[in-house]
């Protein structure tokens, strides 16, 4: 059983911050809306608030575990209460349908990983970049060489063989069989 | 140490080399280009398979057949926007008479004269065009008005229109207003579902071109065509009458779609020239002008000078019904 | 139009249609297979080749094609948890699982079975319904579709059981999303800031492969060490006891087989979604559903039953009306009339034998398909082997290039990153994906006929006809269903 009085009343993990861009990205349609006829407005308007108080009090249960007793509908999986009671201490979350399984807060998001992911995303936006600019076969090529070689720590041997094949692969596929224009 | 670091060092420095001379085969960009280029590009603002794209890739080995060298004129559907990103891309393309487009007459006038365009439409190099479209008015069998003066005697006409950015629909609201209908347009989501629309008797009135309604009215008679736009009755409909009859003769040039072809501003004036020649030739082809009355919609060549008219007449006709159109959108 | 039954069929065994049968085929499965990469892109990049072709050769290579993609999507689904096309994406939830359970044969198995019997069930349905279909089509109006969506979208409810806000709130994230862009309805272009791309909303391809292929790339480039947590068995058994799974829940199977050719036929609804409905349903009407989600084969059956019923139906309206019924129709559809075919009630009569053809390599199509698949099981099964850090810059690769190739557009590709990101954070926290893909897809449609409604009848418009008020109850029936379950059990324990 998880003490809770050693944990901070509010603590700002990396569950709180995706809780926050979801709101502001609501908030700012819901008010970007405004801008609009009135049928145009509806919709949004309407989703965006609800969203919006949703999101944040989504945001406040992640923030302050004390709440998840008290608001104990964020949690649970059903609108009538006819089977969940009340769990001493923390109430685990159950895996949404659909693989979508959230890791346990003691797993969630370590700073390792997200580093790692900003790492991806830099590679893949260099990617995006050779790709606009220069040439896809090349971008195809170096993405998966360097992808390989620096994240996967594979040697360069067996990168550049993968970053071949996959170049090579492209090249049949799309230029001789297909004709495309890239 | 040392033999750690240059067996790091070695396999790198070779990756440098191999992506250098990559990049030197690939990335360095070829000389520009000369007119007539080997391929050439003809963008068409919308997806394949509608009217404008069938028509202009109908007129593409004409226009090869008379542009000197052969070309391999390449079709690109440039689809999005309301035909503004594809008539952007090839307002900016280079000027080297190797780029050209298609445009929808007078939709494509709107954004301009709304303010939103990204191209001037003045400055773009007319080249010709290829026909002009009839439009056909016809009512739901379901409706409760089937003449023109129960219509305009009407409360109100729900008509079934894709959005005003499009002739059809630019053309169903400048109707109403000069016809005295007191009309609500229904927005949908293109134009097929606006004529199920008016199958199904969810909306009164709906007008298209006749190519495109023939089938609905000849064919399967689920829409009665009430009147054309257009000077003389149509062999297709010897029944339907025009709106000259009606006594309404000024709305043929205002309902009435066109379909001009362009290339960039700026154009070097032999290459324009050679240009306008080949398309003048190619639109007059008599092969060509077989092959569209085969599709319903016969040839309609216009000299440089006559499109650039039609252009300007265009954004002048818009221009006087900005206020209503702007009340529509709304 | 069955007069030309036998001559169709003798055409489709002529030489060198066969050929083109065996080219299309492959071409679709392999397009099927490569994440990122799927029906709209095969036909897209098919269409230039077959200009000039014989129309009928063309008719069996790119409808061979389409026909091979469903099944082949399906396979990475199973293998590695990335499904190869938007539409196989629910087989992930219960194929991966029996992949690294060592049962990948059986998932591929129930899946070449469901999905081959399930495309003849949608063939079947077409060929009946075509001739009478104009006044089916007709029947639904702005009410009905709108009582569709909604129908669509209640299925988020079932799916999102086990975090009821949380799925709520990426439903409204999705409907959100949906709104962006030129709205011809309104009139009015929301939320674009100016982007000239944003102008058509967010596309719905570059979304799916950002969502599911690049998300679980990502996954993929995380973890380290191998997918599969067991060894592979190998069995051949393995595969036929996926085989007979199917006719062992023949019910549900039949079941899905509707839902997906309805989906189909009704145009515009979302035959995107329609393997996430059979889902639902499946996860809905099986009694002992807690095994779902941990490879239960009736979570690949029902999904794969449907997405390959829906081509059937699909193909109804864009025959009839030329109003393409799923993404990979509006691209056909295209194909079609550059062939020079008109779709419509006189192609029906001009050219019934094409008509047929088409119908008959669909389901041709489907059962080559199959027989390649369950042949090439055990080999594709080795992938699972594979380091996945290797596998990963492959599928986003192939992710990011499929995005590209479908409208030649960087900024797709840039969307697809985005979504892709926005997947891996949502799996992280528990949102669920499946709810943003449902509001997504169906949120133009339900807003769209909403105010169509609004515009020509008012509140009113909904409940007053027969079939729109019809939708809305059993919509309701089966939201209330298991609350009402719940609560007789209780009364009958108390």
């Amino acid at each position: 059983m998880i003490d809770n009085h050693k944990q901070k009343t509010f603590s700002i993990n990396d569950r709180v911050i995706f809780d926050l861009i979801l709101f502001l990205f609501f908030m700012l349609l819901a008010i970007t809306s405004f801008e609009y006829n009135p049928r145009a407005r509806s919709i949004p308007l309407g989703l965006g608030l609800v969203g919006s108080v949703m999101i944040f009090m989504q945001l406040l249960v992640d923030a302050m575990p004390k709440l998840k007793g008290k608001l104990r509908f964020i949690s649970q999986s059903s609108l009538l209460d006819t089977e969940s009671k009340p769990k001493k201490g923390r109430i685990p979350e159950k895996p949404a349908h659909g693989r979508d399984q959230p890791l346990l807060p003691e797993e969630a998001g370590s700073r390792q990983e997200w580093w790692r992911l900003f790492r991806v995303i830099l590679w893949l936006t260099g990617f995006i970049l050779v790709l606009s600019y220069v040439n896809y076969l090349l971008a195809v090529g170096a993405f998966t060489i360097f992808a390989t070689r620096v994240e996967a720590g594979e040697s360069w041997k067996r990168s550049i063989i993968l970053g071949a094949s996959v170049c090579a692969g492209f090249y049949l596929l799309f230029d001789l069989l297909l004709g495309a224009q890239l | 140490m040392k033999r750690e670091t240059m067996q790091k060092v070695k396999p790198f420095v070779v990756l440098c080399l191999v992506l250098a001379l990559f990049l030197v085969t690939f990335g360095v960009n070829p000389a520009e280009a000369k007119f007539p280029a080997k391929n050439m590009t003809f963008i068409i603002p919308v997806s394949p398979g509608g009217g404008f794209d069938t028509f202009a890739r109908m007129l593409v080995p004409y226009l090869q057949k008379y542009l000197p060298g052969n070309p391999n004129i390449i079709v690109s559907n440039v689809p999005g926007g309301e035909w503004n990103i594809g008539i952007t891309k090839m307002y900016r393309s280079k000027p080297d008479g190797n780029t050209f487009g298609i445009l929808n007459w007078p939709a494509n006038a709107l954004s301009q004269v709304l303010g939103t365009a990204k191209f001037d439409l003045t400055k773009i190099t007319w080249l010709g065009n290829i026909s002009e479209v009839t439009y056909v008015m016809c009512v739901s069998p379901q409706s409760k008005y089937k003449t023109l003066q129960e219509l305009q005697k009407a409360p109100e006409v729900t008509s079934g229109v894709v959005g005003l950015a499009s002739t059809a629909g630019l053309g169903t609201v400048i109707a109403a207003q000069r016809l005295g209908i007191n009309m609500k347009p229904i927005p949908h989501d293109g134009s097929t579902e606006a004529i199920l629309s008016a199958m199904r008797g969810d909306v009164d009135w709906v007008q298209y071109p006749l190519a495109t309604l023939k089938k609905t009215i000849v064919d399967s008679k689920d829409l009665i065509p009430l009147w054309i736009y257009s000077k003389k009755r149509s062999p297709i409909l010897p029944d339907v009458p025009t709106v000259v009859e009606l006594g309404y003769g000024d709305l043929v040039d205002l309902v009435t779609m066109y379909r001009p072809v362009g290339a960039p501003p700026g154009l070097p004036d032999d290459v324009r020239k050679i240009w306008q020649d080949a398309f003048w030739k190619a639109t007059n082809d008599p092969e060509f002008q077989k092959k569209m009355i085969a599709a319903n919609e016969p040839a309609m060549p216009m000299t440089p000078e006559e499109t650039t008219r039609l252009i300007s007449q265009g954004i002048e006709m818009v221009t006087k019904y900005k206020d209503l159109i702007q009340k529509y959108m709304k | 139009m069955f007069e030309s039954a036998i001559p169709a069929l003798i055409e489709m065994i002529t030489w060198p249609a066969p050929l083109y049968l065996f080219l299309g085929v492959v071409l679709g499965m392999a397009f099927g297979i490569l994440p990122g990469l799927g029906g709209p892109q095969v036909l897209a990049l098919l269409l230039p080749i077959t200009y000039g072709m014989d129309v009928d050769l063309a008719i069996v290579l790119l409808i061979g094609a389409m026909a091979a993609v469903p099944f082949g999507g399906s396979i990475p689904a199973i293998l590695i948890n990335t499904p190869g096309t938007g539409q196989s994406a629910a087989t992930c939830f219960d194929g991966f699982p029996l992949a690294q359970q060592g049962k990948a044969g059986m998932a591929i198995g129930a899946s070449a079975t469901a999905s081959c019997l399930g495309a003849i069930f949608g063939a079947v349905v077409l060929t009946f319904l075509l001739p009478i279909g104009r006044q089916v089509v007709l029947l639904f109006s702005y009410p009905e579709y709108f009582m569709l969506a909604l129908m669509g979208l209640s299925v988020i409810i079932v799916v999102s059981k086990d975090s009821l806000w949380k799925g709520l709130i990426a439903a409204i994230l999705g409907l959100m999303l949906s709104t962006i862009g030129y709205d011809p309805v309104t009139g009015s272009v929301r939320f674009t800031f100016g982007s000239d791309h944003l102008w058509d909303g967010i596309r719905l391809v570059p979304a799916f492969i950002g969502l599911f292929a690049i998300g679980e790339a990502i996954e993929l480039f995380l973890k380290k060490g191998k997918i599969a947590q067991v060894e592979y068995s190998g069995k051949i058994s393995d595969v036929f006891t996926g085989i007979k799974s199917v006719f062992q829940y023949f019910g549900l199977f039949f079941r899905c087989s509707i839902i997906g050719t309805v989906i189909g036929i009704i145009p515009g609804v979302g035959g995107a979604v329609s393997n996430f409905i059979a889902y639902g349903h499946a996860l809905q009407s099986s009694k002992d559903s807690d095994n779902f989600g941990k490879g239960d084969i009736r979570g690949v059956i029902a999904p794969e039953a449907a997405n390959n019923s829906k081509d059937g139906g699909a193909l109804v309206p864009t025959l009839i009306f030329g109003i393409p019924g799923s993404i990979e129709m509006a691209v056909l559809l295209g194909a079609l009339i550059v062939l020079g075919l008109e779709p419509g009630p006189r192609m029906m009569l001009e050219r019934p034998e094409t008509v047929l053809i088409l119908i008959y390599v669909l389901v041709a199509g489907n059962i080559l398909v199959s027989i390649f698949g369950l042949f090439s099981a055990g080999i594709m099964v080795k992938l699972t082997y594979v380091p996945a850090t290797l596998l990963a810059p492959v599928v986003f690769m192939l992710a990011l290039m499929g995005s590209y190739l479908t409208h030649g557009m960087i900024f797709d590709v840039v969307v697809s990153l985005i979504f892709g990101i926005l997947a891996f954070a949502m799996k992280r926290f528990g949102f669920s994906r499946v709810a943003v893909v449902i509001a997504l897809v169906l949120g133009r449609l339900a807003q769209k006929t909403f105010h169509q409604t609004l515009m020509l009848w008012g509140v009113k418009g909904f409940f007053v006809r027969p079939i729109s008020l019809g939708l809305f109850i059993i919509t309701l029936a089966m939201i209330l269903f298991p609350y009402i379950q719940a609560a007789l059990r209780k009364k009958r324990g108390a």
